[in-house]
C-alpha cells in the first residue's frame, strides 16, 4: 500500500512540477530521475491502457469468487450435466454460461476467471524467485570475480547449453511424475511449476548483473566508499544494489509476461498445473480435442492469455524505453 | 586459429562432460520416487521395475550410477533406453529428425525474410506510423501463446475442419508422400511457428540498425555523397546483420534440438518434439531424459560449429 501512496504523491509531484515550468516560460525545472520517469512512461498511452487492464485483471483474480456470483456463474469446479446437450456434448456461449461450458460441463467463465488466480500467483512468485537468484548469483560473481565468478559463469553456460523448454520439460516430468522432488518439498502443481520456471529462467538476471556489476566496481563511487573504510557487505548492499535499480526493474517487467506464457506451455503439454486445477493453458490443452464444434472453450482462455500477456509487455515496452531514453521510440 | 580451435574444442569437451552432469542431476537426484518405478512408466509389473533397477544400477549408490551413465553416455553414445517404445532412445530421435528440419527450415526461411525486412524498414523510418504500427503488431504476436496461434490457424484455415477450408491441416504431414504434399503440409506450421519469432527479430534488427545509423562510418558514407539506399544497403545492414547472425545459429539449433514440441503437438507433425509430448503423455522418464541430454549436446555442438565459422570469417575473435 505505501507504495502506492508514494507514487500518488510523486506523480501529483511531477504534474505541479509540469504546470510551474509551463508558468515559469523559459526556466529550466530540475528533475528527479523518478519524476523524469514518470513523464516519459506517461507518454505511452498504449502502457497505461494496459496499467487500466491489469490491474482490473488483479483485482478479478483476488475477488474471483464475487466476480462469479455477481455474473451468477456457478464457480469453476461444478460440473454440471445439465448443461450438456442430449448427445452429452458441452454448449456454446449462453445467458446462464457467459463463454459456454468444457467437456464436463463446468463453466468456463469460471475458469477463466479463476485461471487468472493461477496464471498472475506463478507469474508473480517465480519471477521474484528468479530475479532474487539471478540477482544475488550476479552481483556475487561480478563483485568478487575470481573462482566465484568462474564457477557461477561456468554454470550458465552449461545452463544455457541445455535448450530452455527442454530443461523445463525434463524438470518438470522428474518432479511431475512420482510423488514430487527434493525429498517430496516440492508437491507436483503449482510448486513444481514455479521452482521449475525460476531453475529455468534465473541464468539471464545472472548475466545482466554480473554484467553491470563489472563496469559498475570499476567507478570512482566505489573506490570513494571503500577508501573510507566501507566493508564489501556495504558497498554492495548500499552502492552497488541501488545502481542496479533500472536493469532489475526492467528485467522484471519483461520477464513476468515470459512467466504467464511458460506456465501456460507446460500446463498445455501436462506437466504443468495440474486438473481439476484451472489454468489458461492447460484449458487450451483440453480444447484442442475438439476444436471445431466447441470454439469457445479454445477461444476465452487464449484471448485472456493473448490480452494479459500483451499487456504486460506493452508495460514493459515503456518502462525499459522510460528508463533507458537512448532505445526511446518517439 | 589452430589455437583457437583446439581451445574451442577441449572447452567443448568439458561442456559435455558438465552438461551431462546436470541431466543426471535433474533426472536421478532430484525425483523422491522410487527411480525404478518411474522409469518403467505406467502399467509395469513388478517383475519389469526389478529388471530395470538392476539394469541401470539403480540400486547402487549415486556416485555409481553416475560412473555407469557416464560411461554408456561417452562411450557407447547410449541416451537411454525407452521402456514404452522398446527401442533405444537415439534411434527413435534419428527417425523423428527429418519431420523436425522440415519444420525448422521453412520456418527459418520465413522469419528471416518478414523479421529482417521489417527491422529495417522501421529502423529506417524510425518514429513513422509504419514504424509504430509494425513494432505494436510485432509485440502482440510475441504476446500470443504459440500453441493457442497454432489452434485458431487450424480453426480458421485447415481444409478438415477449418471455416475456411484453404490449407492441408493436422496430422497432413505424416500422410503427405511427395515433396509438394509436404510442404503443402507445413504452410500453415512454418507460419505458426515463423510469427512470434520474426518479430523478435524484427525487433532486434531495429534496434541493431538503429546502433549502427549512428555509426561514423554511415557518416563518413552520407558525406562522401552516396545515395540513401547504398548507405543503407551496403553500410548499415552489412553491420547490422552480424548480431542477428549469432542469435541465428543458436535459435535453429534450439529448434532441432525438440524445442518445436509445441507447434509440433498441435499440428501433430511426427518429429523430436512430438515425440517428447508422447513420452510426457505416457510418463516415460528415460525417454524424456535421452531428449534432453542429446538436445544439450547438439546444442554444444552447434555452438562449437557457429564459433569456428564466426573466427573463421571474423578475425578478432581469435585473439580475445
Amino acid at each position: 500500500m505505501s507504495v502506492s501512496t508514494t507514487s500518488d504523491l510523486e506523480l501529483a509531484e511531477a504534474e505541479a512540477g509540469a504546470a510551474v515550468e509551463l508558468v515559469a516560460g523559459g526556466d529550466i525545472a530540475a528533475r528527479s530521475p523518478w519524476e523524469l520517469f514518470v513523464r516519459r512512461f506517461r507518454e505511452d498511452k498504449f502502457a497505461l491502457v494496459s496499467i487500466g487492464f491489469l490491474v482490473l485483471l488483479v483485482l478479478v483474480a483476488i475477488f474471483a469468487p464475487v466476480v462469479c456470483s455477481l455474473v451468477g456463474a456457478p464457480g469453476p469446479y461444478k460440473a454440471d450435466t445439465n448443461a450438456l446437450d442430449l448427445f452429452g456434448q458441452p454448449t456454446g456461449p449462453s445467458s446462464a454460461h457467459l463463454f459456454g461450458v468444457d467437456q464436463l460441463g463446468r463453466d468456463v467463465f469460471s475458469r477463466v476467471v479463476y485461471g487468472a488466480r493461477v496464471s498472475l500467483l506463478v507469474a508473480f512468485v517465480s519471477t521474484a524467485i528468479t530475479t532474487v537468484i539471478g540477482v544475488f548469483l550476479g552481483l556475487f560473481a561480478g563483485y568478487y570475480r575470481g573462482w566465484v565468478d568462474t564457477l557461477v559463469s561456468r554454470t550458465v553456460d552449461a545452463w544455457l547449453a541445455i535448450p530452455y523448454l527442454l530443461l523445463a520439460i525434463g524438470l518438470a516430468s522428474a518432479c511431475s511424475f512420482g510423488t514430487g522432488c527434493v525429498g517430496g518439498l516440492v508437491k507436483p502443481g503449482v510448486p513444481v511449476v514455479i521452482a521449475v520456471i525460476a531453475l529455468t529462467s534465473w541464468t539471464y538476471p545472472a548475466r545482466i548483473i554480473r554484467g553491470q556489476v563489472l563496469s559498475l566496481r570499476e567507478k570512482e563511487f566505489v573506490d570513494a566508499a571503500r577508501s573510507l573504510g566501507a566493508s564489501n557487505r556495504r558497498i554492495i548492499v548500499k552502492e552497488l544494489l541501488p545502481n542496479l535499480a533500472a536493469p532489475i526493474i526492467v528485467f522484471v517487467t519483461t520477464f513476468v509476461p515470459t512467466a504467464i506464457l511458460f506456465e501456460a506451455a507446460l500446463s498445455f503439454l501436462g506437466v504443468g498445473v495440474q486438473p481439476p486445477t484451472p489454468s489458461w493453458g492447460q484449458m487450451i490443452s483440453d480444447a484442442s480435442l475438439n476444436i471445431q464444434s466447441q470454439w469457445w472453450y479454445m477461444l476465452f482462455p487464449g484471448l485472456a492469455l493473448l490480452f494479459t500477456v500483451l499487456a504486460f509487455n506493452f508495460v514493459g515496452d515503456a518502462m525499459t524505453d522510460a528508463l533507458n531514453p537512448r532505445t526511446r521510440k518517439s | 586459429m589452430g589455437r583457437y580451435i583446439i581451445r574451442r574444442i577441449l572447452w567443448g569437451i568439458a561442456m559435455l562432460f558438465i552438461v551431462s552432469a546436470v541431466v543426471f542431476f535433474i533426472f536421478y537426484v532430484l525425483p523422491s520416487a522410487d527411480p525404478a518405478v518411474l522409469r518403467a512408466g505406467r502399467n509395469a509389473g513388478p517383475q519389469q521395475i526389478a529388471q530395470i533397477r538392476h539394469s541401470l544400477g539403480l540400486d547402487k549408490p549415486i556416485w555409481q550410477q553416475y560412473l555407469i551413465y557416464v560411461r554408456q553416455v561417452f562411450l557407447h553414445f547410449d541416451f537411454g533406453y525407452s521402456y514404452q517404445y522398446n527401442v533405444p532412445v537415439r534411434q527413435l530421435i534419428f527417425s523423428r529428425l527429418p519431420a523436425t528440419i522440415w519444420l525448422t527450415v521453412g520456418a527459418v526461411i520465413i522469419w528471416l525474410a518478414l523479421g529482417l525486412t521489417v527491422g529495417i524498414i522501421s529502423a529506417v523510418r524510425r518514429r513513422s506510423i509504419v514504424d509504430r504500427a509494425s513494432m505494436t503488431t510485432s509485440l502482440a504476436f510475441i504476446s500470443a501463446p504459440v500453441f493457442w496461434l497454432g489452434l485458431v490457424s487450424l480453426y480458421l484455415f485447415a481444409d478438415d475442419i477449418g471455416q475456411f477450408p484453404i490449407f492441408p491441416g493436422q496430422g497432413s504431414f505424416a500422410s503427405a508422400s511427395t515433396v509438394f504434399q509436404k510442404a503443402g503440409a507445413m504452410i500453415l506450421p512454418w507460419c505458426v511457428l515463423a510469427a512470434a519469432t520474426s518479430a523478435v527479430y524484427a525487433r532486434y534488427m531495429r534496434a541493431s540498425m538503429i546502433d549502427t545509423m549512428g555509426e561514423d562510418y554511415i557518416r563518413t558514407a552520407r558525406a562522401k555523397g552516396l545515395p540513401e539506399r547504398t548507405v543503407i544497403r551496403r553500410h548499415a545492414v552489412r553491420s547490422a546483420i552480424t548480431p542477428i547472425v549469432t542469435l541465428l545459429g543458436l535459435d535453429v539449433g534450439i529448434l532441432l534440438a525438440g524445442n518445436a514440441i509445441l507447434t509440433e503437438t498441435v499440428f501433430n507433425i511426427p518429429g523430436v518434439g512430438r515425440l517428447l509430448y508422447n513420452a510426457i503423455n505416457v510418463s516415460d522418464l528415460t525417454t524424456i531424459q535421452g531428449i534432453t541430454l542429446f538436445g544439450a549436446f547438439f546444442i554444444v555442438f552447434f555452438n562449437l560449429i557457429v564459433d569456428i565459422g564466426y573466427a573463421y570469417l571474423d578475425p578478432r575473435v581469435r585473439y580475445t
